[in-house]
């Protein structure tokens, strides 16, 4: 390989060349970004030491490393189950969704004017969920089924009108959701009780009640009694169902379930050795102000036409902190469309078809096996046998030998759970194991009779109409069309760093060997993913300079709750257990303190200055009234306002001497790669998002991946490891979530990125976003002011532009800027976070400098709209502003009463001649949704209304 | 020492009203007793209990009979015993929309409790835009009420504007 290859990555990653970063410079006043450097971040924080990473590697050489590592993983046929099955992707849903970046480089759709299609795919997804639980709505989506069921624990307490502080978990329930369950009501001194799902629930006194429909060893039971009997001590019941099996039994919102909880991955998502995979929540509408989590609404437009939102985010982290109903910020909506899909591409009756086809062969391996003299334990089942042997070990050493994994129960039980890939000869394999021949050509059902399924689902026409390929392609394309994603433009969203998702870091995440492995498989056949995560943790410590790594958080926030819960811990092991106390900066994002509330601390809020730094004068006052029992600060740095604090240093030193830690959140960490770590100026423990600073996609609003770093003496309490056992995992904090490496499957793509980057293409990445964000402030400043900067007149990697003095002489709102920036074809910074009135612009360094300035230039000339409002040339409520945005219909209307011409309505700037974005509806009406809740697919007549 | 007043207040309907009077009276340190509030052929006529403290009965008075464009009627009550009250604090967050503060100052004084105050805003909401409302209340209640039926009659208002609703009993 030579040189020039090697670094050839960077230039295609870094969106400006050396002449447009020279021209950038120039236009600063500075002569080189090391000066900019010098100018931006204080001394005191600049690290000194070089990141222990290599020089950068060409695409295909990096390729053919991760070739290499992906080689020694081993495939074997996986019979284990627990939650997660192998599946069919159908190609049609791999290619036009998964490895299209019109879906997985979109943002999370808090602009529903540029999120109509994704939002229409979400909603098929909560339809879906809705119609097969039984219940009245369902949520899109929950990161895995165990937090899935610790959420439904949390709704259950809200919610249910007993006095307990008991929640009961049937034994039955997966392994690794009792665990996860377990960690969260730790927290909280909800006492758990596990126990049999058939005993007598009336002296149990509960809250609530989890049960797992069928059990996770296979067991199908009815548990209308138990909903019965939970009910009457005024306790609510959550049923974690698996979803294909509700294609043929009973739904738990027909026995008299409460909430309902599950995994949707055996829905064309594939295994990716335990994720990203959507879990759901559905319940009864009574609940829905409670819910957690994104939900999809139906409002209406300024046209008074049907258009999607994200709908009752009253509840939700980012307006109501630490009193939301859960910290859940990123959610899993790329693998939720791909699962809905799934529906919409097999339709009530192919999926059916596929339950009926794996009951099917699971009652033929179970009659085989009883025939040869095996005991099954099971009365009925739908596709998980729980066997009792006399020699596991060697039951699971045939298997193994034969290429196949079974579930390990004991040492005397074995499970088998079959799934959509599995054929006869696999059942012969099977029966095999145990010297049978063959297996009856039929077996009668093992469907409990009263629970076999009655009702319909799945009625709505997109799940009946799209049964050919054509028709779904296209109806995809329809989709994808309607939204504003990375492939179309720039989405400066500050705080979200939305950089380029390289179509060679996505590659390898459909390898085989990557996607198709089981998250509880033998650790040894899994040795090419144990080399990539002990690789990733490296390098992750060696850019922000802490001692260990934990990949299991499948969030940032989930990251936020495991570094607390880690913080918490360690207070505890030194008898300190008093220290919940969490200090927070006004100015934190609102997971900060929703996960604080989580892991069982005390928010108490630090004031910021006016310059946006931390207010020292008001953390000594909080540190002096708080100190003796002062667990952590929470810090992001540089700050939500887009500054490095020259103070961080002493605000670290000031919590430390007051007995506590340094929470530093990553969430900016893109500013900072290879100039400085957190894990040298202070920080104990720190979230990193995956999804902003190393290149995995949104999704649309996840996957997420939050793994976090913690300094040496926080090694021992990072997250334990669920259902696997490994002598060197920690074991004081149990798993936050289902899989013991999160979203692993998705992990390759900031290996590619670190390693085809190295060292000094890192730092420069550093470097320019912090150029592009500069020169985007300068240009902007000319018109609007910018809130916040550092000791230079500089700004870190992102910038607020205040727009209240424009709302307060003209009534122009942060809304109307947002939404006119559609009409130009773009989607709108980051709206009035961490500043009620302000826009946050976060460039990354992706974007080239004529991108740059085609943002500058929609900015400046909606400014020159603004002021044809203040010269009275259109009022404020009939400017090109407030009725944005402009859809096609509204524009080519034949009647045109606006004080202003359709030109400027539709192609404010020359460049839009060329290449026009349409907003597929004009702007939505929040409180309408709100307060007509509908959250399943309408009938498509009402579009056409 | 406190004195009480009781006022009629007439106007044209419009949103702002309650706001308006209410910050008078708390400028003067009073405190929103009771009242009852109607919209009758797009007039809006309420009639109020407030307390104050005597040295600012007079300045009171004349500030709410300044109000432009309202009509505000005074008469001073005579000394009201007050039990000893359960204080609740409500907190109501919702997508702002027209009406909202009617709906549910309507609904506070229809659940037979009083209003010591009742404070509104509105702010940009983070990431999704939109405009939110945001009010707490503080609501006495007489010793004997019953205090689950309050709260679940809270939340029947807040689902019927789809709000986030959050209440505290001092007991």
């Amino acid at each position: 390989m030579n040189a020039r290859n090697d670094s050839e990555f960077i230039a295609r990653h870094i969106g400006p060349d050396a002449a447009e970063q020279a021209r950038m410079l120039a236009f600063l006043g500075v002569e080189s970004k090391r000066q900019l450097l010098d100018k931006v971040i204080p001394e005191a924080i600049r690290r000194t030491d070089r990141m222990a990473l290599g020089p950068g590697v060409a695409e295909h050489d990096a390729l053919a490393r991760l070739r290499a590592i992906a080689d020694r993983n081993v495939l074997y046929k996986s019979f284990i189950g627990m939650g997660f099955y192998g599946t069919h992707t159908p190609a049609a849903i791999q290619r036009n969704v998964l490895e299209n970046p019109g879906w997985y480089t979109a943002y999370t759709p808090y602009q529903a004017e540029i999120s109509q299609g994704r939002m229409e795919a979400i909603l098929n997804f909560q339809t879906m969920v809705a119609d097969l639980t039984g219940m009245a709505l369902a949520n899109a989506s929950l990161l895995d089924e165990a937090t899935a069921a610790a959420e439904a624990m949390m709704l259950a307490r809200r919610m249910a009108r007993s006095k307990s502080n008991r929640f009961f978990v049937a034994e039955d329930c997966h392994p690794q959701t009792i665990a996860v369950v377990r960690t969260r009501a730790r927290h909280f001194g909800f006492e758990i009780v596990v126990g049999d799902p058939t005993q007598d629930f009336a002296p149990l006194d509960v809250f609530g009640a989890l049960l797992q429909y069928p059990g996770s060893t296979g067991e199908v039971r009815d548990y209308a009694a138990a909903c019965e009997a939970v009910h009457a001590q005024r306790g609510l019941v959550a049923v974690a169902a698996d979803i294909l099996a509700l294609t043929v039994l009973t739904p738990p919102g027909e026995f008299g379930a409460d909430i309902v909880v599950g995994n949707t991955q055996r829905f064309g998502v594939p295994l990716g050795y335990g994720g990203p995979h959507a879990a759901y929540m559905a319940t009864r509408d009574a609940y829905k102000r409670s819910m957690p989590g994104r939900l999809i609404g139906v409002s209406v437009d300024s046209r008074g036409k049907p258009a999607l939102r994200l709908a009752l985010q009253t509840r939700e982290q980012h307006i109501r902190r630490e009193k939301a109903t859960s910290n859940i910020c990123t959610a899993q909506a790329l693998l939720a469309i791909m699962a809905g899909m799934y529906a919409v591409y097999h339709g009530p009756q192919g999926l059916q078809a596929i339950a009926q086809r794996v009951h099917g062969l699971t009652a033929r391996l179970a009659a085989g096996l009883r025939a040869g003299g095996v005991q099954v334990l099971n009365t009925h089942f739908f596709d998980t046998l729980h066997l009792r042997v006399a020699d596991a070990d060697a039951v699971h050493a045939a298997a193994r030998a034969a290429g196949m994994n079974l579930r390990e129960i004991d040492a005397h039980a074995v499970g088998i759970a079959l799934d959509e890939t599995t054929t006869a000869d696999d059942v012969a394999a099977l029966l095999g194991l145990f010297a049978i021949d063959a297996a009856p050509a039929e077996a009668a059902s093992a469907l409990p009779p009263g629970l076999v399924r009655r009702s319909e689902y799945l009625t709505h026409e997109v799940f009946h109409q799209l049964r050919s390929e054509t028709e779904l392609m296209r109806y995809l394309r329809k989709l994808s069309d309607k939204d504003l994603a990375l492939d179309r433009a720039m989405i400066p969203l500050g705080s979200c760093t939305m950089k380029l998702n390289a179509a060679v870091e996505l590659a390898p995440i459909s390898w085989p060997e990557f996607s198709n492995l089981h998250p509880y498989a033998p650790l040894d056949q899994a040795t090419g993913y144990r080399q990539l995560i002990e690789q990733l943790e490296a390098m992750l410590c060696a850019v922000t300079g802490y001692d260990a790594v934990s990949l299991q958080p499948n969030s940032g926030a989930q990251g936020e709750y495991a570094g607390l819960l880690a913080i918490k811990a360690y207070h505890e092991q030194r008898g300190q257990g008093h220290r919940r106390v969490c200090l927070i900066p006004a100015s934190a994002h609102g997971t900060n303190p929703a996960s604080a509330q989580m892991a069982g601390m005390q928010v108490v809020v630090v004031a910021t200055d006016h310059d946006g730094n931390i207010n020292i004068a008001d953390l000594r006052a909080k540190l002096d009234a708080h100190g003796d029992n002062l667990a952590a600060i929470m810090i992001t740095y540089p700050s939500t306002h887009g500054v490095f604090e020259a103070s961080v240093r002493e605000v670290c030193a000031l919590v430390h001497d007051h007995g506590g830690q340094v929470y530093i959140d990553g969430a900016n960490l893109n500013a900072m790669v290879g100039l400085c770590a957190p894990g040298h100026f202070g920080g104990d423990v720190s979230h990193l998002n995956l999804h902003k600073t190393f290149c995995i996609p949104h999704g649309g609003g996840g996957p997420g991946v939050g793994p976090i770093g913690v300094r040496e003496h926080l090694k021992p309490f990072l997250p334990g490891l669920p259902v696997i056992r490994k002598a060197d995992a920690p074991q004081v904090v149990g798993p936050v979530a289902a899989a013991p490496w999160g979203s692993a499957s998705i992990l390759p793509i900031s290996w590619m990125y670190i390693t085809m980057m190295g060292e000094m293409g890192l730092t420069d990445a550093t470097a320019v976003a912090i150029l592009n964000a500069n020169y985007m402030a300068k240009r902007l400043s000319a018109y609007y002011p910018i809130l916040y900067t550092g000791p230079n007149g500089m700004i870190a990697h992102e910038c607020i532009v205040d727009l209240r003095p424009i709302k307060d002489a003209l009534g122009v709102t942060v809304d109307d800027i947002a939404k006119r920036l559609i009409d130009y074809g773009f989607h709108a910074p980051t709206m009035s976070f961490p500043v009620a009135g302000t826009l946050m612009v976060e460039p990354t360094e992706s974007e080239s400098k004529a991108e740059l300035d085609r943002f500058c230039d929609a900015m400046i000339a909606i400014h020159a709209e603004i002021e044809q409002i203040r010269n009275g040339v259109y009022p404020v409520d009939d400017s090109p502003l407030r009725n944005a945005p402009h859809t096609a219909d509204m524009v080519s209307a034949d009647e045109w009463t606006h004080p202003y011409p359709r030109s400027l309505a539709a192609y404010p700037v020359q460049s839009l001649s060329d290449d026009k974005y349409w907003a597929p509806v004009g702007r939505v009406d929040n409180a309408h949704g709100d307060r007509h809740l509908v959250c399943s697919c309408p009938p498509l007549s009402a579009y056409q209304a | 020492m406190r004195n009480h007043l009781v006022l009629t207040v007439l106007c044209d309907d419009r949103s702002g009203i309650v706001d308006r009077l209410s910050d008078v009276i708390s400028q003067h340190h009073g405190l929103w007793v009771e009242s009852r509030m109607a919209s009758l052929a797009g007039k809006f006529a309420g009639l109020l209990h407030v307390n104050a403290p005597a040295a600012q009965i007079a300045a009171l008075t004349a500030a709410l009979q300044a109000l432009p464009d309202i009509t505000v009627h005074v008469e001073s009550a005579a000394n009201v015993a007050v039990a000893d009250a359960t204080t609740v604090s409500v907190e109501l967050l919702a997508q702002d929309d027209v009406g909202i503060v009617h709906q549910l100052s309507g609904a506070l004084m229809r659940l037979g409790v009083s209003v010591d105050a009742l404070e509104t805003e509105v702010e940009e909401a983070a990431m999704g835009g939109g405009v939110l409302f945001k009010a707490r209340a503080t609501l006495s209640m007489p010793p004997d009420g019953d205090l689950t039926a309050l709260s679940q009659r809270l939340h029947a208002v807040a689902d019927a504007l789809a709000a986030d609703i959050h209440i505290q009993a001092d007991l």
